[in-house]
């Protein structure tokens, strides 16, 4: 069975951010949502300054505290290696939340249809493009904005898992893109990086690429001493705690 | 020397325009919490303060700590039965229901609270039983506190109850259609009152563990969380049952005298009840006030930097306010208390005041735990965030403690709260 | 006569919660999707039953006739 597991190689990352972007379109994420997160801090004094980036995937543990916390099974541990919420069964209790060490929960605090970027309700036309000049003028050139893949159940254990299916008062998380990973894609950060930082594959398979990768390098996970055992590991220097936050990104 | 029926029945007295007054205003405050709960169920959880971790803000707040404020002064009432029952402290027999209708009213707002909290409340309560894991702290609190702690004390208040309703029946006092339902198959014999004596005390055995494995688990909650410094920890479950104990007996106290005062019953609520209660709660804040200075001390000597961030901020940052005045509270509670014994001179009034002190420092002490560890004390670099309640969430909390109150006041009307003791209205 | 009702009751409570724990979601290491799924669903309901039918017992055994 495959084993999934993401290697992020900071010395590459420029914090451009297209991971971020790709994982918005691809799973439609709300308003101040962001499965994949990237932190920017500056640090030291001018004019030695350096700014230092890292992304920050949910970790996909497999000593997972947000599974382990959960008091209906709605987080669990696939047979795939990725850690998936089922949407169905989540009641907004946000254990997860508070016992994830990473901090990558995400709760649906307002509606989701009110948390959109795009009110792809309410204009005419609009329903999966987000705009309806948009797929007057485009047609078919354009993709929409909205992915009908988030509305089918998903995954290992055929579950409600993708895209969260952003019902309101549920919790929602990195999924590694299930919905891509089920047809044999790359999640969509690793697909849009332009600068290779990601590595995405089988960890099982002493083969792939990620796993030489990992076998060569010296690579690290965050948090250790919290024994969370993840799935995506790290090269480079993780961003510290020193220094001035330049890229907030939760704070409208 | 027996007591008249009457001295006991006071509180049953027909209600003057104070009472009603009082109820009315409580009725109030409830509408107000359900306008703003209805807020709520139709914008979502985002008209409340609460945010994402990963946004630095706190994701369990207001509601979370006044769950475990209201488990927590459900702590009082088999407390006390059980020190009647078990140690043979019938003196404190004519506080034992109320402080078991304390208790069984404190699980039900505990219980009201986390469910305003979920964000989908009613797939909550059957996911919880259709698909709750034993593993998870939070399943094992509420499935053990909501359905044994809760269904326990409620079973001992009805067999401790009978032979009341059973005398008030025989008299025409009362609720006729209550008694009659409580009363029913009994029969004053002193062998049924043996057998009702061994059912308590068997049950006040079975209960005490319940207790504090449900106050336990309640402080595991916070203490099994390896995400949070200044959550994770040992001392989080024994810390949790010493609040509770403080508070727990503080607000009976509280109500005690709230009955005391208003239906005169000075001489069956006694000075004596109370210098008992205040001892009990005097000691528990005690080892409440060892325990945060403990946890202090540790925290300042050396500790991983997002608890030295804490610490600081507990002490001399945005929190110090509030933490100094919980500890300030808490310490004011305790010498008043101790003075008093080193004294031997013992006032209701003052220890009323404790109680109140403890109350306060106990709410306080719930928020200042769960609430800097999530706004900064996150383990990545998040941006640092602030956490402040919206009308929203203090009124529904303000709706639960009138819920209570009314619910405590109507019953009171209704029923006595104060057990009829042996010589007392025996001859039927 | 009361102590053989009570009796029964404790019993027929213990079972049931014990059949309800067997059926709540393993605890163990997280190996899986096994982790959360209960054998019987509404295992952790009859947990809870089980308690409350255990918890009678005594008013079972106060209202057994003298």
């Amino acid at each position: 069975m495959v084993k999934y597991g993401m290697l992020i190689d900071l010395n590459r990352c420029t914090g451009c951010r297209a991971c971020v972007q790709g994982c918005k379109a691809e799973n439609n994420t709300g308003k101040d949502i962001y499965w994949m997160y990237v932190f920017k801090r500056e640090v030291g004094h001018y004019p030695n300054v350096d700014i230092k980036t890292m992304p920050r995937p949910c970790q996909h543990c497999d000593n997972a505290p947000c599974v382990k916390v959960c008091p209906v099974g709605a987080r669990y541990k696939s047979a795939t290696g990725a850690v998936f919420t089922d949407s169905e069964r989540c009641v907004g209790c946000r254990y997860c939340q508070v016992a994830c060490p990473y901090g990558v929960n995400y709760f649906n605090w307002k509606h989701p249809e009110a948390n959109q970027y795009f009110n792809y309700q309410d204009d005419e036309g609009s329903d999966m493009y987000g705009s309806a000049d948009i797929k007057a003028l485009a047609g078919d050139a354009i993709a929409p904005m909205r992915n009908p893949e988030l509305d089918e159940k998903a995954g290992a254990e055929n579950r409600m898992v993708a895209g969260g299916g952003h019902q309101d008062g549920v919790m929602e998380k990195c999924t590694f893109c299930v919905q891509r990973t089920d047809k044999g894609l790359n999640p969509a950060c690793v697909a849009n990086c332009p600068t290779f930082v990601y590595t995405f594959g089988d960890l099982d398979d002493p083969n792939s690429e990620i796993s030489k990768k990992i076998g060569s390098e010296d690579t690290f996970h965050l948090l250790e001493h919290a024994d969370t055992k993840p799935s995506v590991y790290y090269m480079g220097t993780p961003v510290p705690r020193e220094g001035i936050d330049i890229g907030d990104l939760q704070h409208e | 020397m027996a007591k008249k029926l009457d001295a006991y029945l006071k509180p049953m007295n027909k209600a003057g325009t104070a009472f009603y007054g009082f109820l009315a205003v409580m009725v109030a405050v409830i509408a107000v919490g359900a306008y703003a709960l209805s807020l709520q169920f139709s914008q979502g959880h985002t008209v409340s303060g609460l945010d994402d971790i990963g946004a630095g803000g706190a994701s369990w707040g207001l509601y979370v700590t006044m769950l475990v404020y209201f488990i927590g002064i459900s702590y009082a009432g088999i407390s006390v039965s059980a020190a009647v029952r078990l140690l043979g402290k019938t003196e404190y027999k004519p506080v034992a229901r109320m402080g078991e209708l304390l208790s069984v009213i404190g699980i039900l707002l505990g219980s009201l609270a986390i469910l305003f909290d979920l964000g989908q409340p009613l797939r909550g309560l059957i996911n919880i039983f259709a698909y709750g894991r034993i593993g998870s702290p939070l399943f094992f609190t509420m499935s053990v506190i909501a359905g044994a702690y809760l269904f326990s004390t409620l079973v001992y208040m009805y067999i401790t109850t009978r032979r009341d309703a059973s005398i008030l029946k025989s008299k025409g006092l009362g609720a006729g259609w209550l008694n009659s339902i409580l009363s029913s198959g009994y029969k004053d014999t002193a062998a049924s009152r043996q057998k009702h004596e061994t059912a308590s005390r068997y049950l006040s055995m079975a209960i005490l563990p319940l207790l504090v494995m449900a106050h336990s688990f309640l402080g595991f909650n916070i203490g099994l969380t390896v995400a949070r410094p200044g959550w994770f920890g040992a001392i989080q479950a024994p810390a949790f049952i010493a609040i509770a104990a403080a508070s727990g007996i503080g607000a009976l106290i509280i109500i005690v005298a709230v009955f005391r005062h208003f239906h005169k019953m000075q001489d069956i609520l006694t000075d004596n009840i109370f210098k008992g209660l205040g001892a009990f709660m005097g000691a528990a804040t005690g080892v409440y006030i060892y325990m945060l200075i403990a946890e202090m001390y540790v925290m300042r000597y050396s500790s991983t930097v997002e608890e030295g961030i804490i610490a600081n901020a507990l002490l001399f940052g945005e929190f110090a306010p509030l933490y100094w005045i919980e500890l300030l509270s808490f310490a004011a509670a305790f010498t008043i208390i101790f003075a008093m014994f080193v004294r031997k001179s013992y006032n209701v009034t003052g220890i009323v005041v404790s109680a109140i002190l403890v109350n306060i420092g106990a709410v306080i002490a719930r928020q200042l735990i769960l609430v800097p560890s999530q706004t900064i004390g996150s383990q990545l670099p998040y941006a640092i965030g602030v956490y402040t309640p919206t009308w929203v969430e203090l009124s529904v909390v303000a709706a639960l403690f009138a819920l209570g109150a009314f619910a405590y006041a109507l019953i009171s009307k209704v029923y006595p709260l104060v057990e009829l003791p042996e010589d007392v209205g025996g001859e039927i | 006569m009361g102590g053989a009702v009570a009796g029964v009751t404790l019993l027929l409570g213990l079972i049931i919660a014990a059949i309800g724990v067997m059926g709540v979601a393993p605890i163990g290491p997280i190996s899986g999707p096994v982790v959360s799924d209960p054998s019987i669903q509404f295992g952790a309901g009859l947990w809870v039953l089980g308690i409350i039918v255990m918890l009678l017992s005594p008013i079972a055994y106060v209202t057994g006739s003298d």
